[in-house]
């Protein structure tokens, strides 16, 4: 077949350059490229001004509709592993999965974002546009094979994120936050560009195939050259390490996800850590992996990483009082497990840390959604603060249920969910041998467990006067995607083996 | 369905379902309470007819249901299954679960019906699973699952503002233990590759592993147990816990751990055992010492009962690790029988408790002048806890006793502190609660309900009859705990 993965002549070779191939087979970048300025277009031009409440719903309903459009299409796409536009784009199972978890994220997010602005009566259609923009990007961003296209899809995303968290212009904290997030990723996207820079000055290619069969080797004294590919891959990697929030990289999250407009703060908690998964994956365990193996400091590094992240999200999450910074700073001990999973660099690990991720955005979901739904009154730009879940059980016992699953998964207690992959990776970090580590992690989950059950305990036995007492009934639709979100958790145990069978596909075809 | 320990532990789960289902409508809470109970008493029935079904003379583990669950990376199976062990505790389960849903008949509010119901079976059902499961790695998850409901069931119908501390120990402390069996589940599949019980326990590990795996283990189980100096969450859980809170922790969750330390420890680590029992007879006779000598000093009648519940398990701990078969053999018939007593005891200090809401020990004095009944049935139980001739736990001393004796006389000597200072303080708190004179200010409370006199009753008559003729229930497990001898001394034979 023309395009082959393994014929390395498409860097060289101008037929590879098609154009119409490529559009066939990365349907969903190129029907979004079509469908944003058209959207712009309507936007701008054909709403009158006497409809300015129906935008909102207009603009959800369309969003959704190109959504379900999107799943579709993605279904034509052939399965096995292909390159296009001369190997700078990729498709595989890997890319294909992740594309699909991601529209189904993204559903959900439209329909939370339709009743977050409904209610608070914003009528603006560039949430959406803003909004498919970055999926754009994420899209780019996954089936990306190459550094520049990455680089230039990190920052389409990264732009249309900016954007998104000044939403809300009237309100200081949002600015705030987005000038925050701005200035820290662009320091971020400099690191990038040099570790780009420090790879392709020494070895004068961008391309991960190229890369993957130059580093190729099982010889460590080729790699006692590659020093400038090794500190080239740190660069990238601490730039990656901001996008995830991984400590000592995680700075702006408390920051952002409390200021950010709360549809805003869902996003980038659950949606956006799939894509920058999926590149930071890539890049380990298919562009450097045998330079990592091999390479004296490489074992090790990532130890380092992992025992920041833990510490530093556990003691800050003991004492933190706002809801928002405390899910921050508990994804930051979660990136520290998944960490865990990946920096066993083998097979096991991989699958472990790809489980891990795809039951941590569940966890986050359920746990996000909770926030959009949990009404005060008092705070209605939700700054949410620890003790106004007091009493929560006798106002409505659903929700203090779904808060209770999401909040005894992340601390990984059985019978949850999130005590089977925290397991795994517990596992797969003891398999290769860094023992140190899986200490670090025992003692930080002890911890954990404190303060995810203060949670519960405020929710459960606190219980407020009946004069005080609000009603809380958040939306049908609402209340369903929290409680099947809930529900999900336990669904792993019946279906471990397929899942596990599909996550280790995964892990294959991202390591061919 | 033709397996009848499914559904068993269907049941349970079919309660929660239920539980969750009522929580549509306000107008089915009030059937919520029936429901329960007679879903308690079909799983009693269903377990007697397991106890029918078994067969004695076999020690092979019967009842077999097995799904393979993770097979790609390591064989991790999801299987159930009983022995004569898992049997006698299964059974015990299901006669305490009706028991307490007895003694909470009144106490709860309707609003709160379905959640108390939920935790109630959510217990039942993880502590069926925990006994009758044949893989650690389950074993560990439903261990660790029994916390959640517990939890909250201090935590919301617990009696003082403590409760929130009590609740927080228990779970963070056995948490704390359990977290390090978790490293060495791991470790445990990367030197063998599986955790099925069966396949473990024909699995010889080398002898410095043993040694470090045995560390790890014990530090789970010794919470649980509870071990001095681990012991600290029992007697606050105890006190803050409603009634039949505590008459499960004492009744079955104290059970989890010594069975732990009976499936678990003894058979997969002989030379470990034989290494650190001289430091495990050290900490377990300190606790029987220990907390023989606090609980005199108590003044919360609940204490009391928590203290001597450490130094029993405790004592079950040495007969364990004498690994001879009369220390076996008393281990399991002492944990029946403190299942049955302790129990037996919350319950009745339950009753004392829902009358004059006080637990203070002095505000008490001559309940026997207008509630004799009660009096009798307490008499009884205190005399069983003291292991007085005649009731179950005389046999189960006895026989642990006969079995530490055979290990070193020394430690039996220290051990039997449990049975002068169990006399001591059980005599000394029914004399102060139940036989001096009224006091001017007792308010005299209607003597035992319809309801309590059969709870107590069934407490009452157990004790007595296995303590007559313990071979009611010697006779099932005899047969597995030889056959786990024999595996043990054979395994640590084929090494030398």
């Amino acid at each position: 077949m023309k395009n082959n993965i393994n014929n390395m002549s498409g860097i060289f070779d101008v037929q590879h350059y098609d154009l119409f191939f490529a559009i066939c087979n990365l349907p969903c970048e190129f029907s979004l490229l079509v469908f944003v300025p058209l959207l712009i277009c309507y936007g701008l031009l054909s709403l009158k001004k006497e409809e300015e409440s129906l935008v909102n719903e207009t603009f959800a309903k369309l969003c959704f509709i190109i959504l379900c459009n999107l799943c579709v299409i993605l279904y034509t796409v052939p399965r096995y592993k292909m390159t296009f536009l001369g190997d700078q784009f990729i498709n595989d199972f890997f890319v294909g999965f992740n594309k699909y978890f991601l529209i189904i994220l993204c559903m959900i997010f439209v329909i939370l974002a339709y009743y977050y602005l409904e209610s608070h009566k914003i009528h603006r259609f560039e949430f959406y546009v803003l909004f498919l923009i970055s999926l754009l990007g994420f899209f780019f961003m996954l089936s990306s094979f190459d550094f520049l296209i990455l680089y230039i899809s990190l920052e389409v995303q990264s732009f249309s994120f900016y954007l998104l968290v000044a939403f809300r212009r009237n309100i200081s904290m949002c600015l705030e936050a987005s000038l925050k997030y701005f200035i820290l990723g662009a320091i971020s996207s400099g690191l990038f560009l040099f570790g780009i820079l420090l790879i392709y000055g020494y070895t004068g290619s961008i391309n991960f195939m190229a890369l993957h069969y130059l580093l190729k080797s099982n010889d460590v004294s080729v790699f006692l050259d590659a020093s400038h590919v090794f500190i080239g891959f740190i660069f990238i990697f601490c730039s990656l390490c901001f996008k995830l929030s991984i400590a000592p990289f995680h700075i702006w999250s408390p920051d952002v996800y409390q200021g950010a407009p709360l549809i805003v703060a869902f996003y980038f908690a659950v949606v956006s850590k799939i894509a920058v998964f999926g590149v930071f994956l890539r890049l380990i365990f298919f562009v450097f992996f045998d330079m990592l193996k091999y390479y004296p400091l490489a074992n090790y590094f990532m130890d380092i990483f992992i025992i920041i992240c833990l510490i530093i999200g556990v003691f800050n999450a003991l004492l933190q009082s706002r809801l928002r910074k405390f899910f921050a700073y508990s994804s930051v001990t979660h990136m520290g497990f998944i960490l865990m999973g990946v920096s066993s660099l083998n097979l096991f690990g991989l699958t472990a840390s790809l489980f891990y991720i795809y039951f941590y955005i569940l966890m986050n979901l359920v746990a996000w959604t909770f926030l959009l739904v949990f009404r005060h009154p008092g705070d209605g730009l939700h700054y949410g603060n620890l003790a106004m879940l007091k009493g929560l059980r006798q106002k409505n016992e659903a929700m203090a249920f779904a808060l209770c699953y999401a909040l005894y998964s992340m601390s990984g207690i059985p019978p949850f969910a999130g005590f089977l992959v925290k397991f795994l990776t517990l596992v797969a970090s003891l398999f290769s041998g860094h023992h140190v580590v899986v200490f670090f992690a025992i003692g930080c989950s002890l911890i954990s467990a404190y303060y995810y059950t203060r949670l519960i305990k405020l929710t459960f036995f606190e219980k407020i006067p009946h004069e005080k007492l609000e009603v809380l009934e958040p939306n049908r639709v609402q209340s369903f995607i929290l409680q099947s979100g809930a529900l999900l958790l336990f669904l792993v145990y019946g279906l471990w083996s397929p899942i596990y069978d599909v996550m280790e596909l995964l892990a294959l075809s991202l390591m061919n | 369905m033709d397996n009848p320990l499914v559904l068993l532990i269907g049941v349970p789960f079919f309660g929660v379902c239920a539980s969750l289902v009522s929580f549509k409508s306000r107008s089915l809470f009030k059937y919520l309470k029936e429901f329960s109970f007679v879903l308690s008493l079909i799983s009693f029935c269903i377990s007697i007819f397991i106890l029918a079904g078994f067969n004695k003379n076999t020690s092979f583990f019967q009842f077999i249901y097995e799904i393979p669950w993770f097979t790609q990376s390591f064989y991790i199976p999801l299987s159930l299954g009983v022995d004569g062990i898992s049997l006698i505790l299964i059974i015990l389960t299901c006669f305490l679960t009706p028991l307490c849903l007895l003694s909470s008949w009144d106490q709860i509010k309707l609003k709160d019906y379905p959640f108390f119901m939920i935790n109630i079976f959510l217990i039942q059902f993880f502590l069926l699973l925990a006994f009758t499961v044949l893989d650690v790695f389950f074993f560990y998850i439903f261990f660790e699952s029994i916390l959640i409901p517990m939890f909250f069931l201090i935590g919301i119908w617990g009696s003082r503002e403590r409760k929130i501390r009590a609740a927080y120990f228990f779970f963070l402390y056995t948490l704390f233990g359990s977290l390090f069996l978790l490293i060495f589940l791991g470790l445990i599949l990367f030197h063998v590759g599986t955790t099925d019980y069966i396949l473990l326990s024909h699995t010889l590990f080398d002898y410095p592993i043993q040694k470090i795996f045995w560390i790890g283990f014990f530090l789970s189980f010794a919470v649980k147990v509870p071990m001095i100096p681990f012991h600290i969450w029992l007697p606050e859980a105890h006190v803050e816990a409603p009634t039949i809170g505590s008459m499960i922790l004492a009744g079955l969750l104290l059970k989890l751990g010594t069975y732990a330390f009976l499936r678990f420890s003894l058979i997969l680590f002989p030379y470990a055992n034989t290494f650190y029992t001289p430091v495990l007879f050290t900490l377990c006779i300190l606790s029987i010492v220990f907390s023989s000598f606090s609980a005199i000093r108590q003044s919360d009648f609940k204490k009391i009962i928590a203290y001597s519940s450490i130094a029993h398990m405790n004592l079950v701990v040495l007969g364990i690790f004498s690994v001879h078969y009369e220390g076996l053999n008393g281990s399991v018939l002492q944990m029946v029988s403190h299942g049955f007593v302790s129990c037996g005891l919350f319950a009745s200090i339950g009753v004392l408790y829902h009358r004059y809401h006080t637990r203070l020990i002095q505000y008490y004095s001559g309940v026997n002048h207008f509630m004799p009944i009660f009096t009798f049935f307490f008499l009884i139980l205190v005399l069983a806890n003291i292991s007085l001739p005649g009731t179950s736990s005389f046999v189960g001393e006895f026989l642990l006793f006969l079995g530490i004796f055979f290990y070193s006389p020394f430690s039996t000597f220290l051990a039997s502190f449990s049975l002068v200072f169990g006399g001591i303080y059980m005599l000394w708190l029914l004399n102060r609660i139940c036989y001096t004179n009224v006091k001017f200010y007792m308010f005299t409370l209607p003597d035992l309900a319809h309801k309590e006199f059969i709870m107590l009753f069934s407490f009452v008559f157990f004790t007595i009859l296995v303590g007559i003729k313990p071979d009611f229930l010697i006779d099932f497990y005899k047969i597995s705990l030889i056959s786990n001898i024999v595996l043990q001394s054979f395994k640590n034979v084929i090494f030398l």
